[in-house]
C-alpha cells in the first residue's frame, strides 16, 4: 500500500503507465479514467480474498462468519490459503513476536494491491494482554500497516463483515489507475 | 510445514523428516502463540482473572477454563457453592464439550475435504452460541462463572430452548453419520492410521479421547468428580484400536453422552440460590492446591498457591494439547504426509492450550 | 457402533466398488435432503439478527431522562475491576460536588467481559446492543464521555457495494 512509509515506488516505467499517461492528457481523458477505474473497483471490491490468517479465537469466529449462517461467500469473499493468491489478510488473534517476522513475510508476499484487516482486540493494540506481558505484539500494526480495525473480543461475524464493507468503501473511492501516473511521474524524475 | 497452514488448526510448526513420502520423525515446534497467561495471572484479583482464563488458555472451551479456576479458587478458600449454580455450571460445561466437539468435527471434514460436515458442524454450533448469548451474554468469551456460583440466573424459557437443541441435535447427529462414518474414502484414511499404542499413550501423558481411544478408561468426570457428575448417569466411551477412527467414535460417542447428561441436569434443575456472598476482593488464605476437570481436550489443571492477598502467587496450568501434542511424535511415525493431516486433526489440539 | 462400520480386510475390487458406490449415495441423500430444508443464512447487512438483551456490545453512559445526566456517582469501581485497565475517570471537586472531567474507555483494548457493568452500583455503565464499530483510525477506537453518552458506535455503519434500501 502505498501509505506505508516503508513502501518503494517502483523505479522503473511500465508501458501501462505511459499508456495512461496519454489517456489523463486527451480531453475528457481525466473522465475516462475516472469511469474506468469505478469499474475495475467495483470488480475488486466484489471479490476480496483474504489470506485467512487465524491465530487465535478470533479465528473461531471468522470459521464462523465463513460458515453456513453469516456467508461470506455471498460477498465475493473467499478465503485462500496461500498469500500468492490473496489481496487481504486478515490478522485474526494474539500476534506473538515470534510470529511477527512470518506475518511480515506473509504480508510481503502478497502482490499489490492488497489491504490488512485487523480483527479484535489483541490484533489491534494487544488488547486484554497489553499490560504485564512480555511475549505478545501491541498491535499488528506493528508490523504490517492496517487498513480496518474491527474491535471486540471476539467481534460477531457482523461486525467482521461490516470490517469488509468498510474496506470495500475504501477500495471503491481508491484512485489506483491515477496514482501509477503520479508515481511514474516522480520516478521518472 | 510452518506455522502458516491452513490445517495446523493454529500456528503450529512441525518440522517433519521425510524419506520419499514417508515420515521419519516429527518435530514440533511450539511457541507461536505464548501468551504468558500464567504471570499475567499474578498481577490480577481473582475476579479479574475469570476474564483473563477464559480467552488465554483453550479458547474453544472457555467455560472449561473458567470452571478450573473456580474450583481451585472456591477449594482454598473454602467457599461453598449453591446447588442451583452446580447443575447450571454443568448444563453449562456440556455443552461447551459439545460445541467444542463440534469445532473439532467441522476442522477434521475440512481437512480430509469433506467441507460439507465444517458447514454443517458450524450451523449446529451457532444454535449453542444462540443459548450461550442469551444466558452469558457473549458467544464465544462468557465470563459467566463466579468464585462461588454463576454470575445471572438463567433467563425465562431458556430450559425449554435447552431441551429443544438437544432434541434437534440427537436428530442430527445421524447425518454426520451417513456422510461420513460409513464413507469408504474416511475409512481408508482414518481406520489404521496413526495407532497410539497403549503403554505409550500412558508413558506420555495423553489424556482425554486421545487416551480413551488407546484403551485407557480414565475420566476425571468419574474419577475425580466435581459439580454434580456424582450424582448423573453417563457412559464414557472407550476403544480399544488407537487410530483415528477410533478418536472420532469416541468423540461422536461423547456428544451423544453430553446430550444424556444436559436431559439429566435440566430435569433435576433446583431453585435457589446461584451465588454464595463473595467479596469483589476476594483475599484467599495462604495454601496449595490442584484442581482437576475433564476439558473437552482431556485432563486439564491448575495448580494454585494462594499467599493471603487478593492475588494468586502463583498459577501453573496443566494443559491437556500440550501432553497430547507429544504423543503426536509417537503417532506419525511412519506415516505418509497426506496421513500428518489426519493424525493432527484427530487429536484436536487447540495451539492457545499448548502455548498458554 | 453403527452398521455400517467395516474393518478393513483383504476385499475384492467388485466388493470395493460396491461399497464405494453404497457409501456415495448414502452422503449424497443426506446432502440432497438438506438442499431442500429452509436455508439458516442472515443475509447481513440486509438481514440483521436479534441480538439478546444480555449481549456483551459496546459499552455506554447512557442519558437519564429525569436528571439530563448519566447515572455515574464517580465511585471509581469500573476502573479498578477492568482486567485491562482501559477505563480512565477523572474528577474535580470534593465528596458530593465531584463533577467527572475525564471518562474514557478504550474500546481497543476492552475485553468486553462485564465486569464494569456487574460492579457499577448505579447502573451508570451498560452495554448497548451495537457492534459494527470497525474503524480505519485505531484512535478513533477511544470513545470519551460524549461518545459514551451517544451510546453509538463513532462512525456510520458502513454498506460497501451492497446496495441497502433502508438504513437503520
Amino acid at each position: 500500500m502505498s501509505t506505508d512509509p516503508k513502501y518503494v515506488p517502483r523505479s522503473q516505467v511500465l508501458p501501462l503507465d505511459k499508456a495512461l499517461e496519454v489517456v489523463d492528457s486527451l480531453p475528457g481523458g481525466g473522465i475516462i479514467l475516472t469511469k474506468v477505474e469505478e469499474v475495475l473497483n467495483w470488480g475488486r471490491a466484489a471479490s476480496i480474498w483474504p489470506l485467512t490468517f487465524g491465530l487465535a479465537c478470533c479465528a473461531i469466529e471468522m470459521m464462523q462468519a465463513f460458515a453456513t449462517r453469516f456467508d461470506m461467500d455471498r460477498m465475493g469473499i473467499i478465503p485462500r490459503a496461500t498469500p500468492r493468491q490473496a489481496d487481504c489478510i486478515i490478522v485474526a488473534g494474539r500476534a506473538t513476536i515470534k510470529i511477527a517476522p512470518i506475518v511480515r513475510r506473509l504480508w510481503e508476499q502478497m502482490p499489490e494491491p492488497k489491504y490488512v484487516i485487523s480483527m479484535g482486540s489483541c490484533a489491534t493494540c494487544g488488547g486484554p494482554f497489553y499490560y504485564d506481558n512480555y511475549s505478545i505484539l501491541k498491535g499488528i500494526d506493528q508490523v504490517i500497516p492496517v487498513d480496518v480495525y474491527v474491535p471486540g473480543c471476539p467481534p460477531r461475524p457482523e461486525a467482521l463483515i461490516e470490517g469488509f464493507l468498510k474496506l470495500q468503501d475504501k477500495i471503491k473511492k481508491e484512485p489506483f489507475l491515477r496514482r501509477r501516473i503520479t508515481n511514474a511521474a516522480a520516478a521518472q524524475s | 510445514m510452518g506455522p502458516q497452514h491452513p490445517s495446523t488448526h493454529g500456528v503450529l510448526r512441525l518440522v517433519v523428516t521425510l524419506d520419499g513420502e514417508n515420515v521419519v520423525d516429527v518435530q514440533p515446534d511450539i511457541g507461536y502463540l505464548h501468551s504468558s497467561v500464567e504471570r499475567m495471572m499474578e498481577y490480577r484479583t481473582y475476579l479479574q482473572n475469570i476474564a483473563l482464563v477464559d480467552r488465554g488458555m483453550d479458547y474453544l472451551s472457555a467455560m472449561a477454563n473458567e470452571e478450573v479456576w473456580c474450583l481451585a479458587t472456591e477449594r482454598l478458600a473454602k467457599i461453598d457453592v449453591p446447588e442451583r449454580a452446580r447443575y447450571i455450571r454443568t448444563i453449562m460445561l456440556e455443552l461447551t464439550r459439545i460445541s467444542s466437539h463440534l469445532i473439532w468435527l467441522g476442522t477434521f471434514g475440512i481437512d480430509l475435504g469433506a467441507v460439507t460436515a465444517f458447514l454443517w458442524a458450524m450451523r449446529e454450533r451457532e444454535r449453542i452460541m444462540d443459548l450461550f448469548e442469551s444466558a452469558t451474554g457473549g458467544r464465544l468469551h462468557h465470563v459467566y462463572f463466579r468464585i462461588g456460583g454463576v454470575y445471572e440466573d438463567l433467563p425465562d424459557g431458556w430450559t425449554e430452548r435447552c431441551a429443544e437443541f438437544c432434541d434437534y441435535f440427537l436428530d442430527r447427529l445421524p447425518e454426520y453419520d451417513e456422510l461420513l462414518t460409513g464413507n469408504p474414502i474416511f475409512l481408508a484414511r482414518t481406520q489404521g492410521i496413526g495407532i497410539l499404542p497403549r503403554d505409550k499413550a500412558i508413558a506420555m501423558g495423553a489424556s482425554g479421547p486421545v487416551a480413551r481411544a488407546s484403551g485407557i478408561a480414565y475420566d476425571v468426570r468419574k474419577a475425580h468428580p466435581y459439580e454434580v457428575y456424582d450424582r448423573v448417569q453417563f457412559d464414557v466411551p472407550v476403544r480399544q484400536e488407537g487410530d483415528c477412527f477410533a478418536r472420532y467414535l469416541v468423540r461422536m460417542e461423547e456428544m451423544r453422552q453430553c446430550v444424556r447428561i444436559i436431559r439429566q441436569c435440566l430435569e433435576a434443575l433446583p431453585a435457589g440460590e446461584i451465588r454464595a456472598k463473595v467479596a469483589v476482593t476476594l483475599k484467599v488464605p495462604k495454601g496449595e492446591v490442584y484442581a482437576r476437570t475433564e476439558s473437552p481436550r482431556g485432563d486439564l489443571g491448575i495448580f494454585l498457591v494462594g499467599d493471603g492477598s487478593d492475588r494468586p502467587y502463583r498459577v501453573k496450568i496443566r494443559a491437556p494439547a500440550f501432553s497430547n501434542l507429544y504423543a503426536l511424535t509417537e503417532m506419525m511415525r511412519g506415516w505418509k504426509v497426506a496421513d500428518v493431516i489426519a493424525i493432527l486433526g484427530s487429536i484436536d489440539i487447540v495451539l492457545s492450550d499448548v502455548d498458554r | 457402533m453403527s452398521a455400517q462400520i467395516q474393518t478393513n480386510g483383504k476385499k475384492s475390487l467388485a466388493e470395493q466398488a460396491w461399497q464405494g458406490a453404497v457409501g456415495l449415495v448414502i452422503g449424497l441423500k443426506a446432502t440432497l435432503r438438506t438442499m431442500f430444508e429452509r436455508k439458516v443464512t442472515v443475509s447481513y447487512p440486509l438481514q440483521k439478527v436479534n441480538v439478546s438483551p444480555r449481549w456483551h456490545g459496546l459499552l455506554a453512559l447512557p442519558i437519564d431522562q429525569e436528571t439530563d445526566n448519566d447515572k455515574c456517582i464517580i465511585c471509581f469501581q469500573c476502573e479498578r475491576v477492568c482486567p485491562d485497565r482501559c477505563i480512565h475517570i477523572e474528577a474535580t471537586g470534593k465528596a458530593k460536588d465531584r463533577v467527572l472531567t475525564r471518562f474514557d474507555i478504550e474500546m481497543d483494548k476492552c475485553c468486553y467481559c462485564g465486569l464494569c457493568v456487574e460492579v457499577c452500583p448505579t447502573e451508570a455503565i451498560v452495554f448497548v446492543p451495537h457492534y459494527e464499530a470497525s474503524t480505519y483510525n485505531r484512535a478513533n477506537l477511544l470513545y470519551d464521555l460524549e461518545d459514551l453518552h451517544r451510546a453509538a458506535p463513532k462512525e456510520p455503519i458502513a454498506t460497501g457495494i451492497v446496495k441497502v434500501r433502508k438504513q437503520r
